[in-house]
């Protein structure tokens, strides 16, 4: 099993759901097999993610978005931003750290952004609408797709 | 014809602000201000609550120092409760307290004032940037992203989160320290105390090629103000008020920090949200000092721990034989208390009984007032709580860090804007270096906007359609 593979669930318990990044992470602990991922839960995207980053070949990060139905997991490929310098460092987005990973350890990992479409981003204390919480499961069942079959295909070479 | 320059906003700072500069009819800098434009009101929204949860509350002013207003509101709880807290705790919220420092310095240098440092105040703004100091520098930038995360880290193994940890409690801290997490803290203190030094060597190597711009950068005459050990060393949790003037002479000394409004008073000016202390017996704005790094070491006698002492010697060739009173040597001061940090940090976590289980002294409220006062990253930070007989609060002043710094502030983007900015021309580069000056003093400007009940105030209250429903002023 391939243990260079970091989960990056990200989000604030407070804002409705958008606890739905680091809830999904928290999950994932226990639900991926030992060793086959280290998982992470943090508020926001910090410039000290950019080493560990650097030096996985897989990243799948976890966050709530607002583009999209309540409920609703999107999959997509992250690349590195082509102008890091737009970064702000209270409110780095995922394509930002690849680059900033690029400039600092000349390495990209591969990276998937996994999001679930938010219905209320209101205070509250780690609870999720009824339509996120039910999608919290398929937003789990992917990552664990995207992990297990990049463990495979290491596995192979 | 006169005109208003305006930078808006002023950029790598923490919080919201701008800068005004009055040019003459010549194009020349006729005055320039320092405006706060955010309104927080923790002063008022605080009271009706128990005082035990002050230090939750106020930590909450800020996402970059919340551990100063946990220290600080803890001591003023302490207070409340009439208690001695154990000496493992003191130990405890000294080693916290260490950690918010360097993380703070660190992000201060490394993020927001590297890019004029290293790639020059003229440089186009699209490089002047964290990114651009990648591109020039990138194993400085590793140790600025490595040296914040170890200040963070070990903050979160002490109060189990980075940012707000509710560990520094009225009465002492909530746990004790284990075995485990001590030895990986000694660890980090080290690499810490490593990547620092590397640090100030770097800077030391550069820093005289900034002695032109030292001398129009906030470089003029102040008192500073800080606190300091009973015996006149490097104090940051503890301690008592010292302030000096710019000639080196003891203006004040070992005051008590609950007599601190003898020497200290505030006014209020109507075009900023943050208060302006100074120096009561020469009155206001007569009383101008200075607080944070610069004073610190201005102020001290010596620092205790010895690669901080070999740099806080070092410091003092920059202007010798008196107080540095440039404000650009903020930059330098934070390096040499980095240092002082982590080595202090380890002396803390070696000492015999760190590990102690006796971390909290309990009580209820047994008197009615409370002062707290520590040194944040930018400087003495004061909480000064009353309670009712129920231990609800009645009363809370707020003297933050970087308030006391509020008429330095001004003056330094007087002077600097009337070195650097010629109406007839302005140019980017004479504007960065007007708000550089404020980076210096890196203020931290979402906890010193705390001027409610004083200032003229108007306050739309609208529907969702934004129409106006209510208006309320008081001029």
């Amino acid at each position: 099993m391939s243990s260079d593979v970091l989960v990056i669930g990200f989000g604030s318990l407070i804002r409705g759901d958008d606890a739905a990044g680091p809830l999904a992470a928290e999950r994932l602990v226990d639900r991926l097999p030992n060793g086959a991922a280290e998982v992470l839960v943090r508020h926001v995207l910090t410039p000290d993610l950019v080493e560990p980053i650097s030096r996985a070949s897989l990243v799948v990060f976890l966050d709530a978005t607002t583009d999209r139905p309540a409920g609703r997991v999107d999959e997509r490929p992250v690349t590195a931003a082509d102008d890091g310098s737009l970064a702000l460092v209270h409110q780095l987005e995922p394509a930002d750290l690849l680059a900033w990973a690029k400039l600092l350890y000349g390495r990209v990992p591969l990276c998937h952004l996994v999001t679930i479409g938010v219905e209320t981003l209101e205070f509250a204390d780690a609870q999720l609408s009824p339509a996120v919480a039910d999608g919290l499961e398929h937003m789990i069942a992917r990552v664990e797709q995207l992990v297990m079959a990049h463990a495979a295909r290491h596995s192979m070479t | 014809m006169n005109r208003t320059i305006a930078i808006e906003p002023v950029t790598r700072i923490e919080g919201h602000a701008k800068i005004t500069l009055q040019l003459d009819e010549e194009g020349q800098v006729e005055d320039a201000r320092f405006h706060l434009t955010q309104f927080r009101g923790f002063e008022k929204f605080c009271e009706g609550r128990p005082y035990r949860e002050m230090p939750a509350l106020t930590a909450r002013t800020c996402g970059i120092c919340p551990v100063s207003h946990l220290i600080a509101s803890s001591k003023a709880c302490d207070q409340l409760l009439s208690v001695t807290i154990p000496p493992t705790a003191v130990h405890l919220r000294r080693i916290i307290n260490l950690a918010q420092i360097a993380q703070s310095h660190a992000l201060s240098f490394f993020h927001l004032s590297s890019p004029d440092l290293l790639l020059g105040w003229d440089a186009d703004p699209a490089r002047r940037n964290l990114f651009g100091v990648m591109s020039e520098n990138p194993e400085l930038a590793k140790d600025g992203i490595r040296l914040r995360q170890i200040g963070q880290q070990i903050i979160e193994m002490l109060g189990g989160k980075r940012i707000h940890p509710a560990w520094v409690v009225p009465g002492g801290v909530n746990h004790a320290l284990d075995p485990e997490n001590r030895d990986a803290m000694i660890r980090l203190a080290r690499e810490g105390l490593d990547l620092a030094r590397k640090t100030y060597e770097f800077f030391k190597q550069i820093v005289h090629r900034f002695d032109e711009d030292a001398r129009h950068f906030g470089d003029f005459p102040s008192l500073f103000l800080s606190l300091v050990t009973p015996r006149g060393g490097l104090e940051h949790y503890d301690g008592l008020i010292r302030i000096k003037d710019a000639e080196g002479n003891l203006v004040e000394d070992m005051v008590p920090p609950d007599d601190y409004e003898r020497v200290i008073g505030e006014a209020v000016e109507s075009y900023t949200y943050m208060k302006f202390p100074y120096y009561k017996p020469r009155g206001y704005p007569q009383g101008m000092y200075r607080v944070g790094p610069l004073a610190r070491l201005n102020n001290c006698n010596f620092c205790g721990t010895p690669y901080a002492d070999v740099a806080l010697a070092e410091f003092h060739l920059l202007q010798e034989a008196r107080p540095v009173t440039s404000s650009f040597h903020y930059h330098y001061a934070r390096l040499v208390e980095m240092i002082y940090a982590f080595e202090s940090m380890e002396r803390l976590l070696k000492r015999p009984d760190i590990l102690n289980p006796r971390v909290r002294a309990r009580a209820r409220g047994n008197r009615e007032e409370g002062i707290g006062v520590a040194e944040a990253p930018r400087g003495t930070l004061i909480h000064h709580y009353r309670i009712d007989d129920d231990g609800l609060m009645t009363w809370m002043n707020l003297i933050i860090a970087t308030g006391h710094n509020n008429l330095a502030m001004n003056q330094g983007v007087k002077q600097v804007a009337r070195q650097y900015v010629r109406g007839e021309k302005i140019e980017e580069g004479m504007l960065n270096r007007v708000e550089a000056v404020i980076r210096c003093y890196d203020p931290c400007l979402s906890c010193a906007s705390h001027a409610y009940g004083k200032m003229p105030m108007r306050i739309t209250v609208t529907d969702h359609r934004g129409r106006t429903l209510k208006v309320l002023q008081r001029s």
